[in-house]
């Protein structure tokens, strides 16, 4: 009987050691071709936050074997539709991006952090996305990930001079790298998305994921 | 032979990875995205769409999903409508996944063909 209950709290360990991975099984249930990335509500305070990180997000995500509608048609078509504001964007029902575009899924982004802190001798650069796609025909959620992304820089010698090229380059240039660098990890095994058509891992990838 | 087979290695290996590295040419796609997006300079966007399909096709590799639509979308902004269409039908013969948005497009795009020498003669 001992060994019932041993087996027991064995089971629901293994059991609960394979729930913390992503559940896919929505997302095989549909298996999407193809994915429209709208654009990015950006709760933190940079301004130019969303636009850098549109630039970042069709690379890693076509690699993965994915049709990607080019970011910006999208993002104008939707203008054109009176659609401007990505927070209205992403309350809308999935079902409109299918009838919009004929894609099959549509990726929604939150950008949650994108800020440096700077400190005397070190400056921390941070991103974070959390990313939710969505089958455009139940509307039902196929994958979602969040995924931070630190860099930090060491200063060295003069403090000021540390601080004030950290300070310049903040703007424009140390956040491209750390977004892409987060794009790629948060589509990669074992929480990211299975390989898409395009993949040599198409079908293939089951177990990593 | 040895020699021979040191001299092939680092071409091996460059092979390889190149196959890894990625399904695509992505040639300066991201830049003409940040020309786009921060610059506002849409020229520049042109010139580089144009030169990663051509360099991709002269390469023979894939061009990746969306640039033949992207490029199509910047003909159309400066009003080569013609040449617009063309790059959205080609969009829709590397990649079906597309086809409903580009015929969608082309219409559109057609309609407003028709309309323009009416616009002209006023």
């Amino acid at each position: 009987m001992k060994t019932f209950a041993f087996l027991f709290l064995l089971s629901t360990f293994l059991l609960t050691g394979c729930a913390t991975k992503n559940d896919l099984s929505t997302f095989y249930a549909h298996r999407p071709k193809s994915i429209v990335v709208v654009p990015v509500v950006n709760e933190s305070p940079q301004v130019t936050a969303s636009s850098v990180f549109l630039t970042t997000i069709t690379r890693p995500l076509v690699e993965r074997g994915y049709y990607v509608f080019p970011v910006y048609l999208t993002d104008m078509v939707l203008r054109d539709f009176g659609l401007t504001e990505a927070g209205h964007i992403h309350q809308l029902p999935p079902s409109k991006f299918n009838e919009v575009f004929g894609a099959d899924a549509v990726l929604f982004i939150t950008i949650k952090d994108w800020s440096t802190k700077y400190m005397v001798l070190v400056s921390t650069v941070t991103v974070e996305m959390e990313y939710v796609l969505k089958d455009t025909k139940t509307g039902e959620i196929l994958w979602q990930h969040t995924q931070p992304y630190v860099y930090t820089s060491n200063g060295g010698g003069n403090p000021i001079v540390a601080l004030v090229s950290a300070a310049m380059t903040a703007l424009l240039v140390d956040y491209l790298p750390l977004a892409r660098a987060a794009n790629v990890e948060a589509f990669k095994e074992p929480f990211g998305l299975p390989a898409g058509q395009y993949h040599p891992d198409f079908e293939k990838d089951k177990d990593r994921f | 032979m040895k020699k021979i087979l040191w001299l092939a290695t680092p071409f091996v290996f460059l092979l390889l990875t190149g196959c890894v590295d990625s399904l695509f040419y992505w040639g300066k796609y991201e830049d003409s995205l940040i020309e786009r997006y921060i610059e506002n300079n849409n020229a520049q966007t042109e010139i580089y769409l144009h030169e990663m399909i051509t360099e991709a096709e002269a390469n023979h590799q894939r061009v990746p999903p969306g640039v033949c639509a992207d490029y199509g979308f910047s003909l159309y902004q400066r009003g080569d409508k013609n040449s617009a269409m063309n790059y959205f039908a080609k969009e829709k013969s590397l990649y079906p996944e597309s086809i409903p948005f580009m015929s969608k497009l082309i219409e559109r795009v057609s309609q407003q063909s028709s309309l323009k020498p009416k616009e002209n003669t006023q």
